[in-house]
C-alpha cells in the first residue's frame, strides 16, 4: 500500500497524461493516510504556559528549554564527576607506588563508586539529551494558526511516505527548487489573482 | 515486472538510476540524519566508558569486557527508548546499522581513550 | 589466536613495574596528543579549503544524460502508465534515441569524416578533458594533505620522543608487536607492555574519529565525502572509462524495442484500492 503509493508520487513526471487517474487514486490513498497523520503528530494548546510561550513573537515550548538546560548541567556534573575520581585515583596510585605494599591495596570503593555513577550519569544524560522531534510549520494549518507541532518520537521515520507525510503537515515542499524555479510557475495565472484581488479591494 | 533490463547480449543494462531506485522507499535525508544521531551518541559514550576504564586501571579482558558490555547495553536502551522498540522504523538495515557498522571505529575511541588515562593515572 | 591466548592467560602474567619519571606525562603524553587533535583540526579545514568547486557541464551534455536517464526510467517504471501512454513514449523514445538527436557531439561527428568518427571516438584522451585534468588535480591535493602531516608528525614524535619508554599498555600485546612499539628502546627482554611514544601515535591515529566528530560534528571522512559526491547528482554520460554516449542510447533503444510485454498497474485498480477499504 505504502509502496504503490509512493511509487506514484515518484512516477508522478512520467503519469502526466493520466493526470486524472492519478489524482483521483492520490485523493484516495491519502485519505487513508491521514487516519496514521493523526496519529503520529500531535498539537500543543495554546492555553498551556507550560507548553509554548511567546517570546520575542516566537512561540518557544519552555520545557524543551529547561530541558536543555538541565542536560547541560548534568553533563558537567558528570564530567566533573569522573575528573575528581580519576584525580584520586592519581593521587591514590601516587601514593601507593612508593610503598611496598602494592599488592594489598586496591582502589577504594568510594573513588570506584564515584566514577562508575559519573559514568552512569553521563550515558543518561546523553540519552535524555534527544527531544522529542518538533516542527514549526511554514503555512497556518486548521484554524488559520501557525502553531508548533510535537512529534512523538526522537528520530525521523525513513519510509519515504511517512516522511512525506511530515512534509505535507508542516507546509515543506521538498522539491520546491523545481516547483517554484521561475519558468515553471504559472505566471500568467498569479498576475490574474493578483489583479483580482487589487480589483476586489479597490472596490472597498 | 514485465520489463527485463536486459540489452540483446544477456547483459544487464547500466542503471544510472541505481543508486535511487534501490532506496525508491527511503528518504536519503532522514537516514542519514538517524545514523548521525546514533554514532554521535556512541561516540560520546565509547570515548567516556573507555576514561572511565582507565581511571579504575582496569586491565586487558576486563577492560575489553567493560567496553562491550557498556557497548550492547547502549545499543539496547538505544532500540527502547530512542526507537521505541521499532529500530526498522528508523534504520533499514537494523543489526548493521546499530551493531556493525560503527564497532570498529568506537573500539579503537574506547582503547585509546582507555590507554590515554590509563597511562595518565597509573 | 595467540593474542587471545595471551589475554585469557591474563592471571599468570605478571610484568614487572618500572619507575617512570611522572614528567613523561606531562611533557610526552601531552604534547603528542594535543599535537594529534589540532593537526586533525587542521587537516579537515585545509581538506575544506582546497575541496573541488561545483563545476557545471554544457547544457547539450545534460540534454543527452537526461534524454538517456528518461529512457531508462520509462523502462523502469513504465507499470505506472496504461498501455497506450506506456505503448506511445516508448515508441517517441525509440526514435529519439536511435536517431541520436539529442546527442552532444554529433554535429562535430556528421562534420568530420566518416571513416575517421569511429577510431576518433572510441578513445579519447582523459588529459585533455580540463574537467578531469581538475578533478585528478583536487584528488592529488586531498592525498597530500592526508599524509604530509602524518609524515610530518611521525618524524617529530621519532625526532624528539624516541629512544625511551613512557606509558604502560592496559592490555597485553605478542612479542611481534615488539619491534614496532618499542622502536629505539636497547632492551631486549622488557615486557611488549611497556612502549614507546610512537605506539601512542598509532593508537591516537587510529581512534581519533570519535574525538573529531565530537568537536567538529562531522569526521573526516564525511568532509570529503560531501564535498566531493554532493553535487554530482546527475550522472553524466560518456566519463572517462565508459562506453561512448551513442551506443548507450543505441543500446537503449533497442531495449525498448523488445519492451513489448507490458503490464500496467492500473489494470482492476479500482476493485484493488476498494479491497482496501473493506
Amino acid at each position: 500500500m505504502e509502496e504503490s503509493f509512493s511509487r506514484l508520487l515518484e512516477n508522478y513526471s512520467t503519469c502526466y497524461s493520466d493526470l486524472m487517474e492519478f489524482e483521483a487514486l492520490k485523493n484516495l490513498l491519502l485519505r487513508k493516510e491521514k487516519k496514521t497523520k493523526s496519529k503520529i503528530v500531535s498539537e500543543t494548546t495554546d492555553s498551556s504556559f507550560f507548553d509554548s510561550a511567546t517570546f520575542f513573537g516566537l512561540k518557544i515550548n519552555l520545557a524543551h528549554i529547561l530541558m536543555s538546560f538541565l542536560i547541560k548541567i548534568l553533563y558537567i556534573v558528570s564530567i566533573l564527576q569522573v575528573l575528581h575520581s580519576g584525580f584520586s585515583s592519581y593521587e591514590f596510585h601516587q601514593l601507593v607506588k612508593n610503598t611496598n605494599y602494592k599488592d594489598h591495596y586496591s582502589l577504594p570503593k568510594d573513588i570506584q563508586l564515584e566514577c562508575c555513577i559519573g559514568l552512569a550519569l553521563f550515558i543518561l544524560t546523553s540519552f535524555l539529551s534527544f527531544t522529542k522531534l518538533q516542527y514549526y510549520p511554514i503555512k497556518p494549518s486548521i484554524n488559520n494558526k501557525l502553531r508548533l507541532l510535537t512529534t512523538d518520537q526522537y528520530l525521523k521515520d525513513i519510509s519515504l511516505s511517512r516522511a512525506n507525510n511530515v512534509h505535507n503537515l508542516i507546509g515543506n515542499d521538498p522539491n520546491g527548487e523545481v516547483t517554484f524555479t521561475p519558468n515553471f510557475v504559472d505566471l500568467q495565472r498569479k498576475r490574474k489573482e493578483i489583479s483580482d484581488w487589487l480589483a476586489d479591494n479597490s472596490k472597498e | 515486472m514485465s520489463v527485463n533490463n536486459v540489452d540483446d547480449n544477456g547483459n544487464p543494462v547500466v542503471d544510472l538510476n541505481s543508486a535511487t531506485s534501490a532506496s525508491i522507499l527511503q528518504n536519503m535525508d532522514n537516514v542519514n540524519y538517524n545514523k548521525k544521531m546514533y554514532v554521535n551518541v556512541m561516540d560520546k559514550i565509547s570515548l567516556m566508558s573507555g576514561t572511565v576504564t582507565g581511571i579504575l586501571q582496569y586491565e586487558s579482558l576486563t577492560g575489553f569486557r567493560n567496553f562491550f558490555i557498556i557497548y550492547f547495553g547502549c545499543i539496547i536502551i538505544y532500540i527502547l527508548f530512542i526507537c521505541k522498540g521499532k529500530p526498522s522504523r528508523f534504520y533499514a538495515n537494523v543489526f548493521n546499522d546499530l551493531v556493525f557498522e560503527h564497532l570498529v571505529r568506537e573500539l579503537l575511541g574506547f582503547v585509546m581513550a582507555w590507554t590515554f588515562s590509563f597511562a595518565l593515572v597509573g | 589466536m595467540k593474542l587471545l591466548e595471551i589475554l585469557l592467560s591474563e592471571d599468570d602474567y605478571s610484568i614487572p613495574e618500572l619507575m617512570l619519571d611522572p614528567n613523561f606525562k606531562k611533557w610526552v603524553l601531552l604534547p603528542i596528543s594535543v599535537m594529534m587533535v589540532l593537526t586533525g583540526l587542521l587537516k579537515q579545514n585545509l581538506l575544506l579549503l582546497i575541496s573541488p568547486k561545483y563545476r557545471g557541464y554544457p547544457r547539450v551534455k545534460l540534454t543527452e544524460s537526461q534524454w538517456f536517464m528518461r529512457g531508462q526510467m520509462l523502462l523502469g517504471n513504465g507499470t505506472n502508465l496504461d498501455d497506450d501512454s506506456f505503448e506511445s513514449r516508448r515508441h517517441e523514445m525509440i526514435n529519439i534515441l536511435s536517431s541520436g538527436t539529442y546527442l552532444a557531439k554529433q554535429n562535430k561527428n556528421n562534420s568530420n569524416n566518416g571513416s575517421n568518427n569511429t577510431g576518433e571516438s572510441g578513445v579519447t584522451n582523459p588529459f585533455s578533458d580540463p574537467n578531469i585534468n581538475d578533478s585528478l588535480m583536487t584528488m592529488a591535493k586531498g592525498n597530500m594533505a592526508n599524509f604530509i602531516p602524518q609524515t610530518v608528525i611521525m618524524w617529530w614524535v621519532n625526532y624528539f620522543f624516541g629512544g625511551f619508554v613512557i606509558m604502560k599498555l592496559p592490555f597485553p600485546l605478542t612479542i611481534k608487536f615488539k619491534d614496532m612499539l618499542q622502536n629505539g628502546v636497547m632492551t631486549e627482554n622488557l615486557d611488549v607492555r611497556w612502549v614507546s611514544a610512537i605506539s601512542w601515535y598509532f593508537i591516537s591515529v587510529l581512534g581519533m574519529n570519535p574525538l573529531y566528530n565530537l568537536i567538529q560534528g562531522s569526521d573526516e571522512q564525511q568532509v570529503i565525502n560531501d564535498n566531493t559526491t554532493g553535487n554530482n547528482t546527475n550522472q553524466i554520460l560518456g566519463g572517462p572509462g565508459q562506453p561512448a554516449p551513442e551506443t548507450l542510447m543505441k543500446n537503449l533503444a533497442n531495449d525498448l524495442t523488445i519492451a513489448t510485454r507490458h503490464e500496467s498497474c492500473f489494470v482492476n485498480i479500482e476493485s484493488r484500492v476498494l479491497k482496501m477499504y473493506e
